[in-house]
């Protein structure tokens, strides 16, 4: 038996150019902030999961969740609300200022879910009521696996993408009690986990962003396999492209790719991530085999007479091999710390790389492979 | 191997959505009504489809603009422009024998091709020109029906306005021996061992509405598309509530609620017969996807079907799913699209309906 | 295993759309074998697609990028590079992401590096500030062909992959992009875009919009676009159509009465983890930005076939029909 609370909350997202949004999101407890996505939920197949929803928010609230079967409350199965016989949520929901629900299911396969409220879906989920479901097998401590031992979906470290789009206007007319005109919806903010490169890349929980916990940086070591979880939880189209190799997608919406022995899982270098749907693969970069007493058949030039750190900064170690620092010219910042290697996984509709139109911004993160990283690094939590 | 004929006429009309009427352009059958879709065309694999279409003769409202129709996914479609078909049609009309018809149509039919005008393609496919109300010419396609499967029968001439206005409807082909009990493809989508046995089916087209672009074709001012702007989100040419209105003989006269019994499986096949993207998501369902854009995905032994929460299409796209609810109750498949979820900005509306399991 | 020696400029340049219109691009152009003291005469002649870069599994290329400067633009000083995009198991100093190696100022050489070793259809562009030098141009083809060819049992025979079932005769590129005129006219007038407009006039196949599309390759009106989407094929042959997206939008494309065979993505064979074939049929090709896809057909019946975008609203030039995303097919 899990127990998780959730408060529906309202708090004030931040982006890296400035602004400030009005937003609804989920919190793990009363006194604890709005966050964007909401709290990670992550639990064992097989357990009985119930989730306690307490609503502030000024009108219902509801939370549906994708892929999971009989979900009941107070016993029942949830169903579709009507008020005056006008449908109001495709689920039971909490009512406004300080209302509750809960719902309960049985996590009853492995894999990667949104929630998302389920009334007025087309302003609450906008405005930031969702957030991931991760159901692990039942042999999860034996074996490292998405998907159970036997399914060849063993991993080493696990990250988790929830990507979505903001519009300011919409989120302001919401936050001043002002009509809501979604046929006018213009997204301005392009986000994974919440936040607006290149705050993607900063850690977990960083202070200044108490509304936004999740990073977004992919982090591993040569020859390890990453599991990379997407959820689409905004409502148009993201096709992620990760620099330094393909990936494989083992399962979509919490189902994997195989059945029996016919395995149909396939390889991308850009995964389509579409509106509420959720994708998990494996990537895995072993690189070309240089090192120093391997070099690189090409000569490298005069890094002085190069473009390095256009805007200043750069996250290069000005050499070609991995764990090797070279030599940055004067006046350029580097964030490289180890020697390690960076490679952009980002959205390949290019405008959505910006923060309100400038790049750089918006959906995009690193994956970095470090010559050794600690074991806590890549648990989802 | 059997010959599936049909007849339609391409006709304005109204459409009637919450909050508002619109102008459309539609098909229709023989002195009837234009709807959207189009009229059903059902034929089983391996039977001659003979399409005919008219657009002046019988026809009170009439488009005054070059029409015809393409069939996305068909193979070796011909084409015969007959002048004086009219005469053929209302004798078979009278003695009901359509051999003569069919073999008027057949006969000396040749390939269809784009069409141009100085070099410019200004048709995808060969179009009847608009005339007056007793002209007396059709053009009528035909084509083999090969491969099980829903297809979109649409208009090829100026698309972007025409099909935007209505001119579309399905195609429905089934595997021989569907309908006959104890025959190994009774009840499947795709014939045996393809996944695809069903005991409920039901056909959900989706497309969108710019209702200010039909306003202006219909006041003969048609605007340019880069304002193109759909507020109207349908399945079957409805949107919510209307989805889950009945059958009837409205110039939308399919519904789009479905029904069934526990344990049952429903095959709903969806095709997107819009310009955008559209996903129907099945909230707390998942689906078996058998088929996508007709290729069944279970075959020679091979089963590369899968489980799925939601189903994206781009336009033209189509994939057949089975749903098989375990307990009754009501459950709503509705676009994950969610600014589509809205009539004049407001929830709920567009692009959803209901599965009753009882 | 050969070694491929090429040099590519990064520079400017103007195209033409079927109404007329001109518009300011970046663009790329060969200067392969170009004595140093004329390479600077290609200022000014970036093409739309930039050179179709192509090798065999196991070649060596050494891909040098030269910033020739933007002549329209000289108070521009943006660095440029190249971006293999997808190249399995990179390293960064060769994947052209400004932010995480180099980037080429102007006046200055880059040489990459690459010895592919999976087969199939990619892409390559400009990584500096993506989102305008991918709009504005800096965009090319890629085919990586697989070592079957160089089996002698196979000789002067052609495949996607090393797979006998991905054998054809012909091969055809349909390169998807749509162009958004307002960036390209504010960017030569020194001004700045707010990208969340985003909002193109104009759809793209292979840089020409149609009726362009369907003249040949070397028409004199279209100096600076230099690729042809006419596709002619004899009845019988196996036809390899390359899709590749790297425009903003997603596309359906569709062909009038030829349905086709996917049998990779992504410059990947479509197989499972054990090497199921999960190839396939289909009629309507949806395509990411970013994405690759390699169908064949088999031409069969004599006669015209129209290629066109199914999001019909897009089968226009600045709003009115006909054109955009269209081309023909021709079975002899």
């Amino acid at each position: 038996m899990v127990n998780i609370d959730l408060w529906a909350k309202d708090g004030y997202l931040s982006t890296p150019n400035g602004n400030s949004i009005y937003f609804w999101g989920f919190a793990k407890g009363e006194n604890l902030p709005a966050q964007l996505p909401g709290p990670h939920i992550i639990v064992k197949h097989g357990e009985t999961v119930t989730v306690n929803l307490t609503n502030t928010l000024p009108e219902p609230v509801s939370i549906s969740f994708p892929g999971q079967a009989e979900v009941t409350v107070n016993g029942s199965p949830v169903e579709p609300q009507y008020v005056n016989g006008r449908l109001l949520s495709f689920v039971n929901y909490a009512t406004p200022n300080g209302g509750t629900v809960s719902y309960t299911f049985t996590a009853s396969y492995p894999g990667t879910y949104i929630y998302e409220s389920g009334t007025n879906p087309h302003k609450q989920v906008a405005m930031g009521l969702y957030g991931g479901l991760v159901i692990r097998p039942t042999d999860y401590e034996v074996s490292k696996t998405a998907y159970g031992a036997g399914t060849d979906t063993e991993f080493d470290r696990e990250y988790l993408l929830i990507v979505g789009e903001i519009d300011p206007d919409l989120h302001q007319a919401v936050e001043e009690g002002k009509p809501y005109l979604v046929s006018k919806y213009l997204p301005r903010y392009w986000t994974m986990n919440g936040r607006c490169a290149p705050d993607t890349m900063f850690k977990d929980g960083v202070e200044y962003l108490p509304h936004q916990p999740y990073d977004s940086m992919i982090m591993a070591e040569p020859g390890e396999k990453v599991l990379l979880r997407y959820i689409g939880a905004g409502i148009d189209i993201h096709p992620l492209h990760p620099h330094g190799n393909h990936t494989r997608v083992i399962a979509m919406d919490g189902r994997l790719l195989r059945n029996n022995t016919f395995d149909r899982s396939f390889q991308r270098f850009t995964v389509a991530v579409k509106p509420g749907q959720t994708y998990d693969q494996i990537f895995q970069w072993t690189g070309l085999g240089y090192t120093p007493d391997n070099p690189i058949p090409t000569i490298l030039p005069n890094l002085r007479n190069m473009g390095i750190g256009a805007a200043g900064w750069t996250m290069w170690s000005g050499s070609p091999y991995l764990g090797v620092k070279g030599d940055i010219p004067v006046g350029v910042v580097s964030f490289n710390e180890t020697g390690e290697y960076y490679f952009m996984l980002h959205s390949h509709s290019e405008y959505q790389i910006t923060n309100w139109g400038e790049f750089p911004g918006g959906m995009m993160t690193m994956i970095s492979i470090f010559p050794s990283l600690p074991e806590d690094v890549g648990v989802l939590k | 191997m059997g010959t599936v004929m049909k007849f339609l006429w391409a006709k304005t009309g109204s459409l009637s959505l919450p909050g508002k009427t619109i102008p459309f352009w539609g098909f229709s059958t023989f002195q009837r009504d234009p709807q959207v879709p189009g009229p059903i065309v059902e034929a089983k694999a391996g039977d001659k489809i003979i399409i005919g279409l008219f657009n002046s003769f019988y026809n009170s409202s009439p488009i005054q603009e070059p029409v015809s129709i393409i069939f996305p996914g068909q193979e070796n479609v011909k084409v015969n422009e007959l002048e004086h078909f009219w005469r053929r049609f209302m004798l078979y009309l009278y003695t009901q024998n359509d051999r003569y018809l069919s073999r008027l149509a057949l006969r000396g039919s040749v390939p269809v091709k784009p069409q141009y005008s100085e070099d410019l393609m200004v048709s995808l496919t060969n179009y009847l020109e608009p005339t007056n109300y007793y002209n007396l010419k059709s053009i009528v396609y035909n084509f083999d029906a090969v491969n099980p499967g829903i297809y979109l029968y649409e208009s090829g001439t100026n698309c972007e306005k025409q099909i935007q206005m209505g001119l579309y409807g399905v195609i429905v082909i089934r595997p021989i021996g569907y309908d006959t009990p104890g025959h190994p493809n009774y009840k499947t989508a795709y014939g045996v061992d393809t996944g695809s046995e069903y005991d409920v089916e039901k056909i959900l087209v989706l497309g969108e509405f710019d209702s200010n672009m039909h306003n202006n074709v219909d006041s003969g001012y048609y605007d340019d598309m880069l304002k193109f702007k759909p507020d109207c989100w349908v399945i079957n040419g409805r949107s919510y509530p209307d989805t889950l209105n009945e059958d009837n003989s409205s110039s939308q006269p399919y519904s789009s609620k479905i029904s069934c019994r526990a344990g049952e499986r429903v095959l709903l096949r969806i095709i997107n017969a819009g310009f955008y993207t559209h996903t129907l998501y099945l909230g707390g369902l998942l689906g078996r996807v058998i088929a996508e854009d007709n290729f069944p995905l279970k075959q020679s032994g091979m089963d590369a079907t899968y489980e799925k929460a939601g189903f994206t299409l781009g336009a033209g796209q189509s994939v057949d799913i089975i749903v098989t609810p375990t307990i009754p109750g009501e459950f709503y498949l509705y676009a994950r699209e969610y600014n589509h979820l809205v009539n004049n900005e407001e929830f709920p509306g567009g692009m959803m309906t209901k599965l009753e399991v009882y | 295993m050969a070694v491929v020696r090429k040099r590519y400029g990064a520079t400017d340049g103007w195209i033409n759309m079927p109404d007329g219109t001109k518009h300011y691009i970046f663009g790329f152009c060969d200067i392969t074998g170009v004595p140093e003291n004329e390479i600077f005469e290609y200022r000014g002649k970036a093409t739309l697609l930039a050179p179709l870069l192509e090798a065999y599994e196991g070649d060596e290329v050494y891909l040098t990028l030269t910033n020739l400067g933007f002549p329209e633009r000289p108070d521009l000083d943006d660095t440029h590079t190249i971006h293999w995009h997808g190249f399995p198991n990179q390293i960064p100093l060769w994947d052209g992401v400004p932010e995480a190696s180099i980037s080429v100022p102007v006046a200055r050489d880059f040489e990459y590096y690459y010895k592919p070793l999976d087969p199939g259809t990619y892409m390559y562009h400009c990584h500096f500030e993506p989102v305008e030098h991918i709009q504005m141009g800096m965009i090319g083809p890629l085919i990586v062909r697989p070592l079957i060819e160089k089996d002698p049992d196979y000789s002067g025979r052609k495949f996607a992959y090393n797979n006998i079932s991905t054998e054809y005769d012909r091969e055809v590129l349909i390169f998807l992009t749509e162009l958004d005129a307002r960036v390209h006219d504010l960017i030569v007038n020194v001004q700045g875009f707010d990208w969340t407009e985003y909002s193109p006039q104009y759809y793209l196949l292979n840089g020409r919009s149609y009726p362009d599309t369907v003249k040949s390759a070397d028409n004199p009106n279209l100096p600076f676009q230099p690729f042809s989407s006419l596709i002619t094929a004899y009845r019988g042959e196996r036809v390899l159509l390359r899709f590749v997206n790297l425009g903003f939008q997603d596309h359906n494309i569709q062909i009038l009465g030829i349905n086709l065979k996917v049998v990779g993505r992504d410059a990947k064979e479509l197989q499972g983890f054990h090497g199921e074939d999960i190839s396939y049929l289909t009629n309507t090709v949806f395509i990411a930005p970013g994405q690759t896809i390699d169908a064949i057909f088999t031409a069969s019946s004599p006669g015209k076939y129209p290629l066109y975008n199914r999001s019909h609203h897009k089968n226009t030039i600045n709003g009115t029909t006909f054109g955009g995303m269209v081309t023909e097919i021709n079975i002899l």
